[in-house]
């Protein structure tokens, strides 16, 4: 067995790992705060991905700086979305959730492939040409920017959650959300700006994927089962979960990738799914905490 | 002080409270008491502004409450303790309190209304740091009434205060319930244990299937002999 | 009971004028339609025994749909079947196999509560898809397996498929009806209302919701194995097709969810306007129209069209009549259900 495979299936596994930790995070808190399963995830990452590809397409920005803009934006987007949408579910919540975001995503899918058609595309940048030796492999500079990137912005994250009065009123209505609005947090507005914050890190997950892979609206499928496995992993609500998860299922995969085949390194990800959840139903960490009563 | 005229309020299904119409006195005590299901938490939640009503209006002295934001309502003075867990429980104890004056702008005032809250709950001071969710049910109930005074209540509404709570307990809840009624806030109650809840009240209301069924002053409540009927023969009628 | 009258009439009535439909209708493009949308009849009743009676909403079982479809035409090439009549067949060997593969992954998926559950099931779709590309020494990957070849062409051709799918929806529907007013129909909507209560009460939920959970996948598969002979030709994409998913629970929630004319009612709406859009429509569009119709649905109607309805007609009866409670039928355990 070559040793170099291994080092590099690890070291690609957690730099990509980056990237779906973003993305899942985005899934997991917006799960935690309006307890929904958010399955149009999938179709804002590939959303945002197009965004940083028409940014650097036609304004030849690069593709980072372009996030500047592009989370705004889809923060926006996702504020919107939730207003319009998600907040005029009452009843049977997480139910209907799972259909209400899975239509936003079909429309978001076929918007997008009205718009760009149904070719698959790839963000250019420097970064992705240029490679450093790593192993028996050359592994490109963008896996690292990328993993950077995604470093930076889930430490944003964590400041915002556990060091600002926001996030300690945003936690608070994960934990109770009922409590949350008898002490006067508008946990409507929370819901808001939560799946907007979800849209976002979609964005910038978004950007990092297209700059490691080519793809097209359709794609979407592919990003959310393997999003939606992480975060049941992780334990539904729990960022950190999520984090761990991540970095853990992508190791596992890209190193299956790189000494056996890359066809069955997914559906090695989908076997590591089923036997935890055989032997610890709850995910591997703790789930948001039940609501008692 | 407070009033219900006609109201109509569901959870999206049919009605739940079907046209009630009661009045709670200023500076009352006011106990509701009903079988389960009788709509009692409805009304504290309608209050409180987490449900709507779809007809009728709430007054609140002569503002309607019809429409105001839980948040609106908060800052009328108006505070509940619901009758389900409503402490953070991943929080610490101190960080609950805290919490109880999220609305507040005013740092050192909040500041300042934590130290008197721990003052007059001195048990909080030894489990602050700890996580709310590590407390028994009962401490998690001190804590929940305690955190109301992070702001200055008016009207406190408490959901079934005694629930799940020992003799001792209880009697502290309910002998501060009557220490912040005698301070002039207005407390309206429901309560499962008719006979010692409608003992401490001024005044008693009594529902069933969403409508009023009685009310007035606690003797008149008490001696009504319809609610022993009501009750099938309960603790009332051995209060007589 | 002059309602149960009226829904057995309709009933009947529907059942002659699906009968006839092929002998008037000869257009080869609307039968085509008018199968497929009787196989998603079967196919949203199957899912509606578990999504609707017990409440787990599987995105999932769009995976057994290509399970039937590969095992029959696999089958088909082992033993040897020619294409004919004899050929249908082995719809129910193709339904036995996928159940029999739903079993322990319905085991797996159901360890979990509600919505944990959806996600696995989601899941599953991936990894069917995934298997089917890459045990290409049994499907050939992408590039697909032939299915035998009816013996039968022409303006002929259409007929006999038209009968094997309504008869395969019939007896979906009549399975469903049997369940919902069986002790085991019971059962299966106490899980939906409270699951812990009804453990609490000694229904063993486990092997309910698994019965459940393989009955769909049974039929499921037998409509799956259906298309693939139909179409002569199963390949990935086609046979694991998450559309498929959203299709079935899509149907049964815009007819209603949980109740038997929802799923049909909801297949007989859905399945002709999206064959419509995606023939009237460039792609993409057609993509933006089925979403945007399909949120119309859920957000303004939640309930479904049937439950909707029945209670708009019975509550005009009542104010006609005698004043009197709506009938609190959806929900065994509370008396108020939480809505579905
Ligand atoms: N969240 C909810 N969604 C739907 N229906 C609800 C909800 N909460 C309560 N109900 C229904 O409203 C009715 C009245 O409930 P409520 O909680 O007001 O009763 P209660 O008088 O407080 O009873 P208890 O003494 O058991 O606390 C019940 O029939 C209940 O089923
Ligand atoms: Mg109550």
């Amino acid at each position: 067995m070559n040793v170099g495979l291994w080092e590099t299936g690890i070291v690609t596994g957690i730099l990509t790992g980056g990237v779906y930790a973003l993305m899942a995070s985005g899934l997991t808190l917006v799960f935690g705060v309006l307890e929904i399963i958010n399955v149009a995830q999938g179709s804002l990452i590939i959303a945002g991905a197009y965004l940083s590809y028409v940014l650097q397409r036609y304004l030849h920005m690069n593709i980072f700086i372009g996030l500047i803009l592009t989370m705004p934006f889809m923060f926006c987007v996702g504020y919107i979305i939730d207003r319009v949408f998600i907040r005029r579910m009452k009843v049977d919540r997480v139910m209907m959730s799972i259909l209400v975001t899975f239509g936003v995503a079909l429309v978001i899918e076929g918007l997008l492939t009205m718009i760009f058609s149904s070719g698959y595309v790839h963000l250019q940048s420097g970064a992705i040409n240029a490679s450093f030796p790593f192993g028996g492999m050359r592994v490109p500079y963008i896996y690292l920017y990328c993993f950077l990137m995604s470093l930076v912005i889930l430490a944003a994250l964590y400041v915002l959650l556990y060091r600002t009065a926001f996030g300690r009123a945003l936690r608070a209505t994960v934990q109770n959300r009922n409590a949350a609005q008898l002490i006067g947090i508008d946990v409507n507005r929370m819901s808001s700006i939560t799946y907007g914050i979800g849209a976002a890190l979609a964005a910038a997950g978004g950007m990092g994927y297209g700059a490691i892979s080519s793809f097209n609206g359709n794609s979407q499928y592919d990003l959310i089962s393997r999003v939606l496995v992480i975060i049941v992993l992780g334990g539904m609500g729990n960022v950190g979960g999520a984090l761990i998860a991540a970095l853990g299922m992508l190791v596992v995969e890209d190193v299956v990738a790189a000494v056996w085949s890359p066809s069955w390194s997914t559906l090695v990800f989908f076997i590591i799914l089923a036997a935890t959840l055989v032997i610890r139903p709850q995910g591997l960490f703790r789930a948001k905490e039940a609501r008692q009563q | 002080m407070l009033t219900f005229q006609n109201v109509c309020v569901g959870y999206g299904g049919s009605d739940i409270l079907k046209g009630l119409s009661l009045t709670v006195e200023e500076g009352s005590l006011t106990c509701i008491v009903g079988p389960n299901g009788a709509g009692k938490s409805t009304v504290l939640r309608t209050v409180s502004g987490l449900l709507k009503p779809r007809k009728g209006t709430v007054l609140f002295g002569n503002t309607p409450l019809n429409g105001a934001t839980p948040r609106r309502i908060l800052e009328m003075g108006i505070l509940q303790v619901p009758q389900e867990r409503s402490l953070f429980p991943q929080l610490s104890v101190l960080e609950n309190i805290r919490l109880g004056g999220f609305i507040l702008k005013d740092r050192k005032l909040v500041d300042a209304r934590v130290e008197a809250v721990v003052e007059r709950f001195p048990f909080i001071k030894d489990r602050a740091r700890e996580l709310a969710g590590s407390l028994s049910g009962g401490q998690q109930k001190l804590v929940e009434f305690a955190r109301c005074f992070m702001l200055e209540p008016k009207l406190i509404l408490l959901d079934e205060p005694s629930m799940g709570l020992d003799p001792q307990t209880f009697r502290q809840v309910f002998e501060t319930v009557a220490e912040v009624h005698r301070e002039g806030c207005t407390v309206l109650m429901v309560e499962q244990n008719t006979k010692s809840g409608l003992q401490i009240a001024t005044h008693g209301i009594v529902m069933e299937s969403g409508t009023l069924r009685l009310s007035g002053t606690n003797v008149e409540v008490l001696q009504n002999p319809a609610i022993g009927q009501l009750f099938l023969g309960g603790t009332l009628s051995m209060a007589k | 009971m002059k309602r149960k009258r009226v829904q057995a009439a309709m009933m009947v009535a529907a059942v002659i004028v699906a009968a006839v439909f092929p002998l008037v209708v000869s257009n080869a493009a609307i039968d085509s339609v008018a199968i497929f949308t009787l196989m998603y009849v079967a196919m949203a009743s199957a899912w509606n025994i578990l999504g609707g009676f017990t409440g787990y909403v599987s995105l999932g079982h769009a995976s057994f749909f290509g399970v039937g479809a590969y095992a029959f035409t696999i089958l088909c090439h082992v033993w040897h079947v020619p294409g004919g009549w004899i050929t249908f067949a082995m719809l129910p060997v193709a339904g036995v196999v996928a159940a029999l593969i739903a079993i322990p992954f319905g085991w797996v998926a159901l360890r979990t509560r509600k919505h944990t559950f959806v996600v696995i099931t989601i899941a599953y779709l991936f990894i069917f898809q995934l298997l089917a590309y890459n045990l290409t020494g049994l499907t050939n990957g992408s590039a697909g397996l032939g299915s035998p070849i009816p013996s039968w062409t022409g303006s002929f051709f259409n007929i006999p498929f038209f009968y094997v799918a309504l008869a395969l929806a019939l007896i979906v529907i009549a399975v469903a009806a049997w369940i919902r007013s069986s002790r085991l129909g019971l059962h299966l909507l106490a899980i939906r209302d409270d699951e812990d209560r009804a453990l609490g009460l000694g229904i063993k939920t486990g092997r309910l919701k698994l019965s459940a959970f393989v009955i769909a996948a049974l039929f499921i598969a037998m409509a799956g194995a259906l298309y693939a002979y139909y179409i002569t030709y199963v390949y990935p994409p086609f046979a694991m097709n998450p559309l498929d998913d959203l299709a079935m629970a899509l149907m049964s929630f815009t007819g209603g969810v949980g109740t038997i004319a929802g799923p049909i009612i909801g297949a007989l709406l859905v399945e002709p306007s999206q064959q419509y859009f995606t023939v009237a429509f460039q792609s993409g569009l057609n993509l933006v129209t089925y979403g945007g119709l399909f949120l119309v649905v859920i957000l303004l109607i939640p309930r479904g069209l049937w439950p909707t309805l029945r209670d708009f007609v019975a509550s005009r009866q009542s104010r006609q009549r005698v004043p009197q409670a709506p009938a609190a039928e959806t929900s065994v355990l509370s008396s108020e259900g939480g809505g579905q």
